[in-house]
């Protein structure tokens, strides 16, 4: 153990840029340097020979004491990290914060062969800060990355949703096409037994088809909700308008309508109506049966308005009705009928730029499907 | 020429399919759905048979599976708008020389069957 003759004289004392006090073991100052003089704005001669628990009352907290009474008696050197314990003496360095400290502290033997503490202390409150800036940096790096690893999932979702989204395109589109050219396969052969008329016509609701396809797609892509002006909407007005529109095709179809429609709500009156027409449409198409049906009603919960449609046609199979939505699906039952099944892809389009809830089940009063929708009764903001 | 026999439930799909073949130079019979064209392999024994696979009574699938359950050789082409590959894979499981999808244009219709005939 190093005797107390052995510090290094005042003028290195002084000069290095370390805080240093020593202690007998009463607590008391024998040694405070000019860096602790600045630090603390006490002056050597008026703590020596003053108990520095009385100065620092923190020091007599037995985290302290007990490590330093072991030192005392002949224990190791030891230290307070910065990490672990901020400080040893609580000195204020900017806008009341307390400086954090390393600190160090050793055995020394007085000439009696007392055994002494030299505490050293290090500033190490710009380091540590430095140390803190890098960790939140690093926090926000991380944060980032995460950030970025769950946009990466949604984006390989949407790809994949995209590149399904593209062959049932490429496939509902090629439908129309190969059938048109199949049919001028035949009308290039010249068999007489095909009625060219007849030909003619089946290329022409070909064609159509695959127009009717392009066109769902142009509106699948003008769609977006910052195009939506919204409006008091009257449903009774709307369906009558829509069926308005549609007379021929309905009746044609031979479907009976039932409008029960009685509320209103706040919503787009220029993409709505393609709601109605989809499910007339569908319900015109997949009601094959004697007396097709298709009932509209409304009801108010709340403050939801929902729409229902309910239908006597054969139903949705309870384990596709969550594939109904997704573009150009169509149910295998219903593969063989005409259609292009990009209606309800549409119909979730808008009614997602409504934030509306869209259910789909059975029809206890008709037997078919039933599709519920419940829309806000006011404007829906992100 | 070769002998085929085109099954269809749909009239008109099976006469365009049977013009084209016909124009090619083949002689060609025709069945309704996969009980028909069971029945109608067995009286003519045709070389090749081009079928398609959504049929009422018997459909594409068992027609193909009681053929090759029956130890018939003749390759089968199978024409369907089905673009799941869980079809198309249960059709080449079975057996099947090709899948074209329905309709074919017509120089795929008579690549195919050239192959099938080679």
């Amino acid at each position: 153990m190093p005797g107390i003759d052995e510090i290094p004289n005042n003028s290195i004392i002084e000069k290095i840029p370390l805080g240093i006090l020593v202690l007998d073991s009463n607590y008391i100052i024998q040694e405070w340097n000019k860096v602790l003089e600045n630090w603390t704005g006490k002056s050597k001669d008026t703590v020596l020979g003053l108990d520095l628990r009385v100065l620092y009352p923190n020091i007599s907290e037995n985290k302290y004491q007990s490590r330093f009474n072991a030192l005392f008696k002949g224990g190791p050197p030891m230290i307070f990290s910065s990490q672990l314990h901020k400080y040893l003496l609580p000195i204020e360095v900017k806008n009341g914060l307390l400086a954090r400290q390393q600190v160090t502290v050793s055995p020394l033997e007085n000439e009696s062969g007392e055994v002494l503490a030299m505490i050293c202390i290090q500033d190490v409150t710009d380091l540590s800060d430095r140390i803190n800036a890098v960790k939140v940096m690093r926090d926000q790096a991380l944060d980032e990355i995460k950030i970025r690893k769950k946009v990466e999932v949604e984006l390989e979702e949407l790809n994949k949703e995209f590149q399904a989204f593209s062959s049932r395109v490429a496939h509902d589109l090629r439908g129309p096409f190969s059938l048109c050219s199949s049919l001028s396969d035949l009308g290039l052969i010249g068999d007489p037994s095909f009625d060219m008329n007849d030909l003619f016509q089946r290329i022409k609701k070909a064609s159509g088809e695959g127009l009717r396809i392009v066109e769902g797609l142009y509106k699948l892509s003008g769609l977006t909700s910052d195009k939506l002006i919204y409006s008091k909407v009257d449903l009774n007005k709307m369906v009558l308008d829509v069926c308005d529109l549609m007379d021929l095709d309905i009746a044609k179809s031979n479907l009976k309508i039932e409008n029960e429609c009685q509320h209103t709500f706040e919503g787009c009156a220029e993409v709505l109506p393609q709601v109605f027409q989809n499910f007339i449409s569908n319900a015109m198409k997949y009601c094959q049966v004697e007396k097709p049906m298709l009932r509209i009603s409304s009801e108010e919960k709340g403050d939801l308005i929902v729409l229902h449609f309910e239908d006597n046609g054969p139903g949705i199979p309870e384990k596709e009705r969550g594939e109904i939505f997704k573009s150009f699906f169509r149910l295998k039952q219903h593969s063989k009928l005409e259609g292009v099944g990009l209606g309800l892809s549409l119909v979730k389009k808008v009614l997602d730029m409504h934030k509306a809830q869209l259910m789909v089940g059975a029809s206890e009063n008709l037997g078919g499907a039933r599709f519920s929708i419940s829309f806000s009764k006011t404007k829906q903001v992100d | 020429m070769a002998k085929i026999l085109v099954v269809d439930d749909s009239a008109f799909q099976r006469k365009n399919i049977i013009s084209k073949l016909t124009n090619a130079d083949h002689e060609v019979f025709a069945a309704g759905d996969g009980l028909e064209g069971i029945a109608a392999t067995e009286e003519h024994q045709p070389d090749l048979i081009v079928s398609d696979l959504l049929m009422p009574n018997m459909d594409g699938f068992q027609m193909i599976e009681e053929l090759y359950k029956k130890g018939s050789k003749i390759p089968v082409i199978v024409l369907s708008a089905d673009i799941q590959s869980s079809s198309h894979d249960r059709v080449m499981e079975l057996g099947a020389f090709a899948k074209l999808d329905k309709p074919p244009t017509l120089e795929a219709l008579l690549e195919a069957v050239d192959k099938a005939l080679s």
